[in-house]
């Protein structure tokens, strides 16, 4: 059964789902050498894995709040966002399942939400490109690996998850 | 410093009114909107030759900026719906405001012409000319050749011998310049030449992006760009590439420290995001023209890039964010 699954602030319902976990937990027990992507979500033809950034949460004390989205702008800029963070996460993830023999056989996709306002269409336009490139995620011409791999990647902001994936909205929840 | 301009039935014009920033005017907007035709008129106005506070002639700069057929000042005034006889311009500059009327005849005064000072304009056009400087010149004025006079105005700018002494905030600029083109610019005869530490190269065969770079390095060495200048600059981002954007937007904040008014039309997100960016302490507005639904052209204006509208920059990145979601989410 999927469920409503909270990362920091954000708030995605996944009720809709077939099912819908955390990753990265107490679990995962693997954690010394693999990095984990947030979420795992099952759908009746896809299986996503899904990475919630939210460098602007409000749990952020103030005074840190505008150096934690400068630090975080600079990873975007050097793209080690995407080349230690983002990238691994997918291909360690995909690498756990695969080995665990646990990939059902759906259509695989890396969803990726950066909650930052300010960020518009080209600069997420381009972030997808960067993503592609240090998943590994080479597209229909792959002719390298006859084996399956994720077949899409994406980068949404708040307003775009909710406006194409709107059968599971992401919402902010602020405790004060 | 020109403050604001009101245009009626000229070229692609209806009725267009608006403020402008003492530091950075950028202006945006899909082909036809009347990007060009705006910072040509501006600059044949303040480009026109003065005795005693008059104008030396009426029509003279208007028509030989923008070449309409046969010379013919009726080309210029909005054709279309309801013909309409003549042309409305006027613009207020330190203060005062000085209106034309622009017939079939000519240009005509209408009101505080006495205010209107010789001027230090600058146009850079779209096309870079100092690699095809030589002879140019001579060429121009012996022969019917079909190019708009932004272009011999730009070559007689950039042949100004440089100045003597120049400020720190000038020799800041042209340290920047001369670090992204590797060397200084040379002047021989009516050629110009890169000269880097090993040898001296002919404009010819220096990149076009970097010609554009040396343009603004001999502009600021002879003072044409100073203090109450304006500057008109059709697409800055034309062959250039975009990370040495940075540069040329580093040099116009420096140019609007100075005291130099600038007036750019672009298509480029990089640039108008530099700007962006960079804009703490600095007078810069964006705009945007746009057709309406009745076809003609309106112009708005805002103070950050983000808050532009309508804006066909950001539209087209959505439509191919849009693409690459559909791409993804729905595997088409």
């Amino acid at each position: 059964m999927g469920e409503i699954l909270i990362e920091k602030e954000l708030e995605f319902d996944f009720r809709n789902a077939l099912n819908a976990i955390h990753f990265d937990g107490a679990d995962h027990k693997m954690s010394h050498c693999m990095k984990a992507v947030d979420f795992l979500v099952e759908w009746d033809d896809e299986f996503w894995f899904v990475e919630v950034k939210d460098p602007s949460a409000s749990t952020i004390p103030n005074q840190l709040r505008g150096q934690a989205l400068t630090s975080f702008i600079n990873k975007m800029k050097d793209e080690t966002l995407f080349s230690r963070e983002l990238g691994p996460k997918l291909k360690d993830s995909f690498l756990y399942y695969h080995l665990q023999n646990n990939l059902p056989n759906k259509s695989l996709k890396y969803f990726v939400i950066l909650a930052i306002d300010t960020l518009d269409h080209a600069l997420l336009a381009h972030s997808i490109d960067q993503l592609r490139s240090y998943t590994c995620f080479l597209g229909p011409d792959n002719s390298a690996w006859p084996n399956r791999y994720i077949e899409a990647v994406a980068i949404f902001n708040q307003e775009t998850w909710n406006k194409n994936l709107g059968h599971c909205p992401v919402s902010r929840r602020i405790n004060y | 410093m020109i403050e604001y301009i009101e245009i009626k039935d000229f070229t692609v014009f209806d009725e267009l009114k608006t403020d402008f920033v003492p530091g950075i005017n950028l202006f945006i907007g899909a082909n036809g909107t009347g990007k060009t035709h705006l910072l040509k008129l501006l600059y044949s106005i303040l480009a026109s030759e003065f005795i005693d506070g008059l104008f030396k002639e009426s029509s003279g700069k208007l028509l030989r900026v923008f070449l309409p057929h046969k010379m013919s000042l009726k080309r210029l005034i909005k054709r279309g719906k309801g013909l309409k006889n003549n042309a409305l311009v006027a613009i207020q500059k330190n203060g005062e405001k000085i209106s034309w009327e622009i017939n079939e005849d000519g240009i005509h005064t209408k009101s505080g012409i006495e205010g209107l000072k010789p001027n230090k304009p600058v146009y850079i056009p779209v096309k870079e000319m100092l690699a095809n400087a030589p002879g140019f010149r001579s060429l121009y004025k012996e022969r019917e050749v079909h190019f708009e006079e932004i272009y011999l105005d730009i070559i007689d700018k950039a042949f100004l011998p440089s100045l003597k002494n120049l400020r720190p905030d000038q020799e800041q600029i042209l340290k920047t310049l001369q670090k992204e083109m590797g060397g200084k610019i040379q002047v021989q005869k009516e050629e110009f030449f890169l000269k880097q530490k090993a040898a001296e190269i002919e404009f010819t065969l220096v990149a076009e992006g970097i010609r554009k770079l040396a343009l603004l390095w001999l502009l600021v060495s002879n003072g044409v760009l100073d203090k109450g200048a304006t500057l008109y600059w059709d697409e800055p981002e034309t062959n250039l590439n975009p990370s040495i954007l940075q540069t040329v937007v580093k040099i116009l904040l420096s140019l609007e420290q100075m005291g130099v008014q600038v007036f750019i039309a672009t298509h480029s997100y990089e640039l108008l995001k530099e700007f962006e960016l960079q804009q703490k302490d600095h007078s810069i507005c964006f705009y945007s023209l746009y057709k309406g639904e009745d076809g003609s052209i309106s112009i708005n204006s805002a103070k950050t890039y983000h808050q532009l509208f309508p804006n066909k920059i950001a539209d087209e990145f959505s439509r191919i964010y849009d693409l690459e979601i559909e791409r993804s989410i729905r595997g088409k």
